[in-house]
C-alpha cells in the first residue's frame, strides 16, 4: 500500500490539473484582497458638501474599517479558508474525476493493475493522496489569505486616513476555524467519493465530471421540492454540523443524526466504487 | 518473519501456463471459447490468430484484467482467479500498444511501475541499460517515438525480472529497425530462460523469434505445437530457378510426386520437407537441368497460418489467400 501511495503521489504532484486545483483558490484569494483595497478606495473620495449626508459619510468610513479589521490575523487566514470553502465542490470533483479518469483516458489501468493485486487499494490510494492534496489546497488557501492580506493591510491607511488597529479578539478564533476546516473537508471526502464513483460508472473524466455535478447541484437543491427530504440532503447536514462546530444556536438537526448521514452518503459512494472496480473488465478503450 | 522461498517458489516442473476450458463471452459473443493449452517453462511461444481472434482477451484473462466467464487459467500452478497475488510477482507484460502517464518522463514511468509493484528503485537503470533507453529516460513521455515506447514497455515487463514475460504484437507499427530491435530484444529474453507468450501478426518474426506457437481463430484454438514440427507438418518451400521451369516441374513430380509447379518460365515452386531438398537438386542435376538457383521460402509459417485459419466454408477465400502469399513471395 505504501508503494501505491508513493506512486499516486509522483503522478499527481506532476500533473498539471493538481496544480490548478491548487492555485485557484491562492488567486481567488488575491483578487479579494484586492478587491477590499478598491472597496476602500470607492469610499475614500466621497465629497464632504451638502451632496452627501454625514450619516453617509460615517457609514463609509464604517465599511472602510470594517475591510480594514479584515485584514489583520486571525481573520485573513479565515478569510483564505472562506475561498477555498466557497470552491471546495468543484475542486475536489476536479481533481478526483482527473485522478481516476485519467487512467481511463490514457489507457494506463492496464499498466498498473498487473503490478498489484488488490484493485480496492488502487481507489482508496487515490482517495488518500486526492485528500492530502485538497487538506494542502486548504492550507493554501489560509496561507495565501495571510500573505495578500499584508497588501491591503499596509496599503489601506495610506489610503484612507484615520483607520484603527483592531482591538484583539481571538475568542471565538477555534470555533471559527472549526466550522470552517472540519465540513469543508467532510464535504470534499464525501464528494470525492462520490466523483469516483460516478467516474468509475462513466469510464471518463468529462463524464464523471459533469455527472457528479449535475448530481450534486440537484442534490442540495432538492430540499426545496421535496421538504420530506430536506434534512437528508448533504448540505443540510453539513451545514448542521458547521452550526454545531461554531456554536452558534442556529443547527437544525442534531449533530449526530447529521455525522451517521453524511458517513452513509461516503459508505455508499464509496461502497459502489469498490463493487464496480473490482468486477469490471478493463477490456481496453 | 522470514519467508520460506523454496516453499513459495513455483516449481520448475509446472506448465508456465495451463488453460482449461478457459471461455470470455460478452453477451452472445464468444470471444475465447473453451480454450486449452499448455505452455512448457522456458518456450518463447508465437501466439497466433486472425484479428478479433481472441489473443488480447487471452492476455487480459491471463493477467486478471478480464475475468474469465468459465474455465479454469494457471500460471506457474497458480489459478488466475484466486492467486493473483502469487501470480503477478511472477509475470510481466505489455498489453497492446504501450501506454505511460504522458507528462512523466520515461524514468518517472517507470518510477510509478515500480513503486506500485514493490520493486527497487535500483532496478530502473538495470532495465533501462536492456533496452537501451538510458540517454532519453529523463525526457517527458510524450516526446517519444512508438519505438520508444515500446522498448520503454519492454523495460517495464522486466522491473520485476519475471518468470513469464507476455508481449501482445510488440511489433506494431514499428519502422523495420524498430522490428528488428524488438526481435533481437525478443530473443534475447528467451536465451535469458523467460517465457515469452508473444502475439503477433508478423509469421516470419514469429518464425525467427518462438519456438512453440498456437494459433487461435475466432476465440477456439485451432493448433498448437513446437514451430519445427508445424512446418515440417505442412512441408518446407523452396523456388528453383533452372534454364526451364516446365522440365523441372516434370522431373520433380516424376520423382517426388505432384509437389512441384512452375511460377514462370524459369521459377518452380516446390512443397517438400526440409531433408528431401538435396534430392531435388540431384534430381535436377542427374537430368542435366541446368540449376541457376535454389530459394528456401522462409514464410512457410505465413502459409501454414492461412491454411488452418482461412474460412474452411468458403475454399475460394482459402485458395485466392494462398496464391497471393505465392505471388508476394515470388516477387519477394
Amino acid at each position: 500500500m505504501l508503494g501505491l501511495i508513493q506512486a499516486e503521489w509522483l503522478k499527481l504532484r506532476k500533473q498539471s490539473t493538481a496544480w490548478i486545483v491548487l492555485l485557484i483558490p491562492v488567486a481567488l484569494v488575491l483578487i479579494v484582497q484586492l478587491g477590499s483595497i478598491l472597496v476602500v478606495l470607492l469610499t475614500k473620495n466621497l465629497p464632504n458638501d451638502s451632496s452627501s449626508t454625514p450619516q453617509q459619510r460615517a457609514q463609509l468610513a464604517n465599511t472602510a474599517q470594517e475591510v480594514y479589521n479584515g485584514t489583520f490575523l486571525p481573520d485573513t487566514f479565515l478569510l483564505g479558508l472562506g475561498v477555498v470553502g466557497f470552491v471546495k465542490g468543484l475542486l475536489t470533483i476536479i481533481l478526483m474525476a482527473t485522478m481516476v479518469g485519467g487512467e481511463y483516458s490514457q489507457n494506463t489501468w492496464k499498466n498498473i493493475l498487473i503490478r498489484y493485486p488488490y484493485r480496492h487499494n488502487f481507489l482508496l490510494t487515490k482517495l488518500l493522496v486526492g485528500m492530502f492534496w485538497l487538506f494542502v489546497t486548504l492550507l493554501a488557501g489560509g496561507v495565501a489569505g495571510v500573505i495578500f492580506g499584508f497588501i491591503p493591510n499596509l496599503t489601506l491607511p495610506l489610503i484612507k486616513a484615520g483607520l484603527k488597529a483592531p482591538l484583539q479578539n481571538n475568542e471565538d478564533f477555534l470555533a471559527k476555524l472549526n466550522g470552517a476546516v472540519v465540513p469543508t473537508l467532510i464535504q470534499m471526502l464525501i464528494f470525492a467519493a462520490i466523483t469516483i464513483a460516478l467516474t468509475i460508472i462513466t469510464r471518463s473524466t468529462v463524464g464523471g465530471l459533469a455527472i457528479t455535478l449535475v448530481y450534486t447541484t440537484l442534490e442540495g437543491n432538492i430540499g426545496i421540492f421535496v421538504r420530506e427530504l430536506r434534512d437528508f440532503t448533504i448540505s443540510a447536514n453539513l451545514t448542521a454540523l458547521t452550526d454545531h462546530l461554531e456554536d452558534n444556536g442556529r443547527a437544525t438537526i442534531p449533530l449526530a443524526q447529521s455525522l451517521v448521514a453524511l458517513l452513509i452518503y461516503m459508505a455508499i459512494a464509496l461502497g459502489i466504487s469498490i463493487f464496480l472496480f473490482r468486477r469490471a473488465d478493463m477490456a481496453g478503450v | 518473519m522470514t519467508t520460506n522461498l523454496t516453499e513459495q517458489a513455483p516449481s520448475t516442473q509446472v506448465p508456465a501456463i495451463e488453460l482449461r476450458g478457459l471461455t470470455k463471452t460478452y453477451g452472445q459473443y464468444n470471444a475465447v471459447n473453451n480454450l486449452n493449452l499448455v505452455v512448457p517453462q522456458g518456450a518463447v511461444l508465437g501466439f497466433l490468430g486472425p484479428n478479433g481472434a481472441g489473443k488480447t482477451t487471452l492476455i487480459r484473462m491471463l493477467l486478471g484484467l478480464v475475468h474469465p466467464t468459465k474455465g479454469e487459467g494457471r500460471i506457474l500452478g497458480y489459478d488466475i482467479q484466486t492467486q493473483k497475488d502469487k501470480i503477478l510477482p511472477l509475470i510481466g507484460a505489455v498489453v497492446e500498444t504501450p501506454t505511460f502517464y504522458s507528462y512523466l518522463s520515461g524514468y518517472d514511468n517507470l518510477k510509478v511501475i515500480a513503486y506500485t509493484g514493490g520493486i527497487a528503485e535500483s532496478r530502473i537503470q538495470e532495465v533501462l541499460d536492456i533496452v537501451q533507453m538510458t540517454p532519453r529516460a529523463k525526457e517527458k513521455m510524450r516526446t517519444y517515438s512508438l519505438g520508444m515506447r515500446q522498448r520503454l514497455g519492454i523495460a517495464s515487463c522486466l522491473l520485476s525480472n519475471p518468470r513469464i514475460i507476455f508481449l501482445d504484437e510488440p511489433s506494431n507499427g514499428l519502422d523495420p529497425q524498430g522490428t528488428i530491435d524488438v526481435r533481437n530484444m525478443v530473443m534475447r529474453l528467451g536465451q535469458m530462460g523467460h517465457t515469452v507468450f508473444l502475439t503477433s501478426h508478423l509469421l516470419h518474426e514469429i518464425e525467427q523469434t518462438c519456438n512453440y506457437v498456437a494459433i487461435i481463430k475466432r476465440g477456439t484454438m485451432v493448433v498448437e505445437g513446437y514451430v519445427k514440427d508445424l512446418l515440417e507438418r505442412s512441408g518446407h518451400q523452396i523456388m528453383i530457378e533452372t534454364q526451364r521451369s516446365d522440365l523441372t516441374a516434370h522431373a520433380v513430380n516424376q520423382v517426388f510426386g505432384q509437389i512441384a509447379r512452375p511460377l514462370d518460365p524459369y521459377r518452380t515452386e516446390v512443397t517438400i520437407p526440409r531433408e528431401q531438398i538435396p534430392n531435388v537438386v540431384k534430381t535436377l542435376v542427374d537430368r542435366e537441368i541446368a540449376l541457376y538457383s535454389v530459394m528456401s521460402r522462409t514464410s512457410s509459417l505465413e502459409q501454414y497460418f492461412i491454411e488452418v485459419t482461412a474460412d474452411s466454408a468458403n475454399p475460394f477465400d482459402k485458395q485466392a489467400q494462398l496464391a497471393q502469399v505465392s505471388a508476394l513471395q515470388a516477387v519477394g
